[in-house]
């Protein structure tokens, strides 16, 4: 069960890296969190700690309702559906995505179980979006990303407080929440979501 | 001895049902969408069809449209035995996994010079492109083959089903490499989201503008081998990452239920080729490579999990 | 005193220069006309010897002797129509980079002189433990160079596509089939001579510079109009594999795994075995489309078969021999080459070299896909479809030895293919010889090659006579081919050379320098694609200029007079003699 949950994360992760519109991007990101949540919800009932359920509870709050919320809002306001010119072509994101998951995980060598792994992955891709894409909303879901890549090391490690956990959940609502308005306001003053645009802020 | 026999007989019960199938996800595809649809038989009677008729070819054609529909149906029937369809065994020698996607290769290969062969501007396009995606093919496969072979240390595909029969749970690794197969399977028999295998003449195909001018028997030929070809990798795909309940003793029981589980998991990949077929639109040609540099990107992670952790 | 590796290398020189002899005599009559034939066969036969001469040779003087013997004779070949200025001038570049070569062969060699302090191949295997593997990594940073000049590896492969258009096609069948493989020979039999131990890098470096030079050459190849140049970037292309092959072969005898370098060192002699069959097939089939058609531009050809149908079949075998399709012999090698890039690496123990390992072979991986793409277009555009210039084709002159050298070449094609594992199998005592064991048990690769072999051609004898040759299936209606209801199909409306290969070149193009001109003249748009070898055009380019800039400076100290010439001589002679002298 929980390998077909990883799986699907590493995969949906990896998807998420080349592909183009929006839309395809929150989906990724959304079937990404759903994955985690499950796998919390799993951990839960094998362990019986509630922890697992809180945080599993708070994931499917924030990532499936409030961010794709958030999104929709700041990408309503500007009529960009889609990636048009990033600095890494889909193919390429791609294989560099492949090359450089397989450089990490030679460097970690035995490391850790399979949520591990997926975490590494998942930074590596959020890392990958954060590099290759311009659109500032398709930046937040790289950060996102990562920020799913940290809730797995969490899940990973035996010991886990549930302050901190709520603390980053905290940090990502409001992460996305000043990302989507910090859209909004580029989108009003240039007219576009691309983060290249900021260059013109210099003096 | 009864093992060879039983091979044989697996083998030819491929070849006989895969228009079978054809038909079936037709069927599915049919009521996915909400129509009747042909009948399931229906591949068999356009092929005796077919095989009635008269051959009209080009007379700009060569001796490939004289013997290309024949390497190609000989090609997949011997593949074709180089499979394990509802039975595996540890003992049989041959079934080297290269010598099976090469040997498909042949198809691909026979079929994009047919596309040439006439000197209409369509087969040249299909032509064009089945090697254009094919070439980013062939590293998927070879990832996914030291996989394979990393896995269970064997070339041999009836050994590799063997083993991957006993096992119980399939690892992260396992399922990932089963969907960049699966994307493969796709890319390689000209299926949505690459190509769309039932229109004819439109600017996207192509499988079917290689085939444009073939006709009666040739046709036939050609189709038929490209059905069969499709199944030998769904089968594949099933039996090298999915095999469970195949029988590996000779005794009628566990036979019986293998074939009904595989013929269940055919019905079950059919469906899912069928539920993309109907939900996705085809993608453009020069998006293709993304997709397959994705399944690139999967299998080297599988791989590397394999490999590393 | 003739042993294993050398005795493999004789039997393929043979055995390739045999057919091609045969070619040669239909061939050279239409040379007979502007040419000297007297002084083609002499610097044929001195361009065989020469060969033979490096591979028997047992002492590294008589080898550079050889060598040079070759080279030279191998430009003389090259030039033979000498009244072009273009084969002059790409002549010129095969000289350059031969003697680049030769010079670093001679480097080579004065090394392992200073090092072992003798020049017989049979000492120098005795005193090779005395080297330390700093001494053993120049000797093989060199030899790679020195070799790999010759075979065309990247980045020192520019002549290679220079010098087979412009030389005869039964020149360019014998120096791709044959003389490449001589510069691998170099290289195993530098190996042979060190078996000893080498710094890791260096295995790793042999690897990438076959990896490399298969994917970029495979590429370029696929953009190419002409025919030659094209078979001259796919022989590129086979050479890297062979290298590469060779790399993982010596990592693995580092390893003390003697049996997986064995199989893969045998994988790299089938290859080069196999690459000098169906790569010399395919040149002199370029041969004979170039002498019936008068062109080698895919532009200006295409619906061949109805003129010339024994050539067409001909290289339709060796089409389908280096698209490594089973059961014919192309198959055979990149089957044994892609097992040998699977096996055995998780033995590995270094991360690094594992990536190399995996990387090398996806690369021959895609390599292999891509030479596929490259011979159907070459196939395809030159054979099948209607022919698209306006010239005659004159078949008279493919004459019956030329179709028979051709028709040997394919029979081998076929016959390496079929049996190969029990060619195999005496491969593999070639390749314990080289690494020095002494194994007798049989290399088993599995009989699946033959048993499909054996499978498809049952299949397809009944199939014939199911469809073919009953009475029922005679009523075959000749039309026109099927224009979608358009009547009006024009040869030109045919897929074009470069319209074929450009879906690759959308994503591959800044590897070949690819780009695309739009022309408006006259209400008529016309659209030109252009391609250029990046590594010749960035680097030789440069290395031209700078050397030409240099050369002016210097030009400033000559005089045109011979006593000063004389007097530069002997000062370069003694400056020479005391810096030998002082430091060697």
């Amino acid at each position: 069960m929980i390998e077909i949950l990883i799986a699907s994360i590493l995969m949906m992760g990896i998807f998420t890296v080349g592909v183009r519109r929006i839309r395809m991007i929150k989906l990724g990101y959304m079937l990404q969190s759903l994955c985690i949540s499950f796998i919390c919800i799993y951990l839960g009932m094998k362990s019986g700690d509630f922890h697992y359920f809180i945080v599993g509870g708070l994931t499917i709050v924030a990532k499936l309702i409030f961010i794709p919320y958030v999104i929709d809002k700041a990408s309503a306001k500007s009529n960009q559906n889609r990636e048009m010119q990033p600095y890494i072509t889909g193919f390429w994101s791609y294989i560099f995505a492949g090359i450089s998951i397989a450089i990490s995980f030679g460097i970690l060598r035995n490391f850790g179980n399979d949520i591990l792994k997926a975490a590494i992955v998942l930074m590596v891709i959020g890392a990958m979006i954060i590099v290759g894409k311009k659109n500032v909303i398709t930046q937040m879901i790289g950060f996102l990303t990562m920020e799913n890549g940290f809730v797995l090391i969490q899940l990973a490690l035996v010991k886990m407080s549930l302050l901190i956990e709520a603390g980053i959940m905290l940090e990502v609502l409001i992460l996305s929440g000043i990302m989507s308005m910090m859209s909004i306001y580029i989108s009003k003053e240039f007219n576009t979501q691309d983060t290249d645009h900021l260059i013109n802020l210099k003096e | 001895m009864k093992v060879y026999i039983m091979c044989i007989v697996q083998s030819l019960f491929l070849i006989i049902i895969s228009p079978l199938f054809t038909g079936v996800l037709r069927k599915i595809k049919a009521f996915l969408r909400g129509y009747k649809g042909s009948s399931i038989l229906q591949p068999y009677y356009d092929i005796h069809k077919l095989v009635g008729k008269s051959r009209v070819i080009s007379n700009n054609s060569s001796f490939i449209t004289v013997i290309g529909p024949l390497f190609c149906f000989a090609g997949a029937i011997g593949i074709a035995f180089f499979i394990p369809v509802f039975y595996t065994n540890a003992l049989v020698s041959w079934g080297n996994i290269l010598v099976i996607f090469f040997g498909l290769a042949l198809i691909k290969f026979i079929n994009s010079l047919i596309g040439l062969d006439s000197g209409s501007t369509f087969g040249g396009m299909g032509s064009s492109r089945e090697m254009f995606i094919s070439f980013f093919g062939e590293p998927i496969l070879f990832i996914l083959i030291l996989f394979l072979y990393h896995e269970t240390k064997t070339f041999n595909t009836f050994y590799i089903s063997f083993l991957n029969s006993k096992l119980l749970l399939y690892s992260v690794q396992h399922i990932m490499a089963g969907v960049a197969f699966f994307i493969l399977i796709l890319a390689e028999n000209a299926r949505i989201p690459i190509d769309n295998p039932e229109t004819h003449l439109e600017l996207t195909m192509v499988h079917e503008a290689m085939v444009l001018d073939m006709s009666g028997p040739d046709l036939a030929l050609l189709e038929l081998s490209s059905s069969i070809k499709f199944m030998i990798f769904l089968t594949l795909g099933l039996n090298l990452f999915l095999p469970m309940n195949m029988a590996s003793t000779m005794e009628w029981i566990p036979i019986f239920i293998s074939l009904a589980f595989y013929l269940l998991k055919m019905i079950a990949a059919l469906f899912a080729v069928a539920i993309i077929e109907t939900s996705m639109a085809k993608f453009r040609l020069f998006r293709v490579p993304e997709l397959l540099a994705a399944a690139f990107s999967i299998g080297l992670t599988a791989l590397t999990i394999n490999f590393f952790l | 005193m003739i042993d294993e590796l050398s005795l493999f290398f004789l039997i393929l020189i043979v055995a390739v220069i045999i057919p091609i002899g045969i070619y040669s005599i239909g061939y050279l009559k239409e040379y007979s006309e502007k040419y000297s034939v007297r002084y083609i066969y002499f610097m044929t036969f001195i361009f065989i010897i020469s060969m033979i001469g490096v591979i028997l040779s047992r002492t590294s003087i008589a080898f550079m002797f050889f060598w040079e013997l070759m080279s030279a004779s191998s430009f003389f070949l090259v030039i033979i129509e000498y009244d072009k200025q273009k084969t002059i001038k790409a002549g010129i570049m095969y000289f350059i980079m031969t003697h680049i070569s030769g010079l670093l062969l001679m480097l080579m060699f004065g090394f392992i002189f200073k090092y072992t302090g003798t020049f017989v191949f049979s000492q120098i295997t005795n005193l090779h433990q005395a080297l330390d593997e700093k001494q053993m990594a120049v000797i093989f940073i060199l030899a790679l160079a020195g070799f790999g000049a010759k075979s065309g590896l990247v980045p020192l492969h520019p002549w290679l596509p220079k010098a087979h258009p412009a030389a005869p096609s039964n020149i360019s069948a014998m120096m791709s089939g044959v003389m490449l493989k001589i510069g691998v020979y170099g290289f195993l039999r530098i190996f042979m001579l060190f078996p000893g131990k080498l710094p890791m890098a260096v295995y790793a470096i042999v690897m990438l510079t076959g990896a490399i030079t298969a994917i970029f050459s495979i590429l370029n190849a696929l953009v190419q109009d002409d025919i030659k140049r094209l078979l001259a970037y796919s022989s590129s292309e086979n050479i890297g594999i062979i290298f590469g092959t060779i790399g993982l072969s010596m990592f693995f005898h580092y390893l003390e795994m003697s049996t997986a370098a064995g199989f893969v060192l045998t994988a790299a002699l089938l290859h080069s075995l196999n690459h000098a069959v169906f790569k010399s097939l395919l040149f002199l089939t370029a041969g004979a489309v170039n002498s019936a058609a008068s062109s080698k531009n895919m532009h200006d050809l295409g619906g061949l078969y109805s003129k010339m149908k024994f050539t067409a079949i001909c290289a339709f075998v060796g089409t389908a021999a280096i698209s490594a399709i089973p059961p014919l012999n192309g198959f055979a090698s990149e089957f044994m080459i892609l097992t040998s890039f699977m096996k055995d690496i998780d033995v590995v123990k270094t991360d690094y070299m594992v990536f190399v390992i995996v990387t090398c072979g996806i690369a021959f991986a895609a390599a292999g896909a891509g030479s596929m793409y490259v011979a159907v277009k070459n196939f395809g555009i030159t054979f099948l479809g209607v022919h698209r210039g306006n010239r005659e084709i004159d078949s008279s002159k493919i004459t019956s030895s030329m179709k028979l050298g051709m028709g040997i070449l394919s029979v081998y094609t076929i016959g390496f293919g079929v049996a190969a594992p029990w060619i195999v199998k005496i491969l593999y005592r070639v390749s314990g010889a080289v690494l020095g064991f002494k194994e007798t048990s049989t290399l088993y690769i599995g009989y699946d090659i033959t048993i499909f072999a054996t499978i498809l051609l049952i299949c397809v004898g009944i199939l014939y006579f199911f469809f073919r040759a009953s009475k029922d299936h005679d009523e075959i209606e000749i039309s026109d081919t099927w224009g979608c209801g358009f009547n009006r199909l024009k040869p030109n409306m045919q897929y074009s050379s470069g319209g074929y290969s450009q879906p690759a070149m959308k994503v591959f193009g800044w590897v070949t320098g690819y780009s695309k001109e739009i022309r408006k003249s006259n209400e008529t748009f016309h659209i030109s694609q252009k391609v250029k070898d990046l590594i010749e055009f960035h680097i030789y380019n440069r290395i031209i200029e700078v050397t030409s800039i240099i050369a002016k400076q210097v030009s400033i100290i000559q005089h045109g007079r011979i006593q000063t010439c004389i007097v530069y001589i002997f000062v370069s002679l003694a400056v020479a003699m005391i810096i030998v002298s002082k430091y060697l």
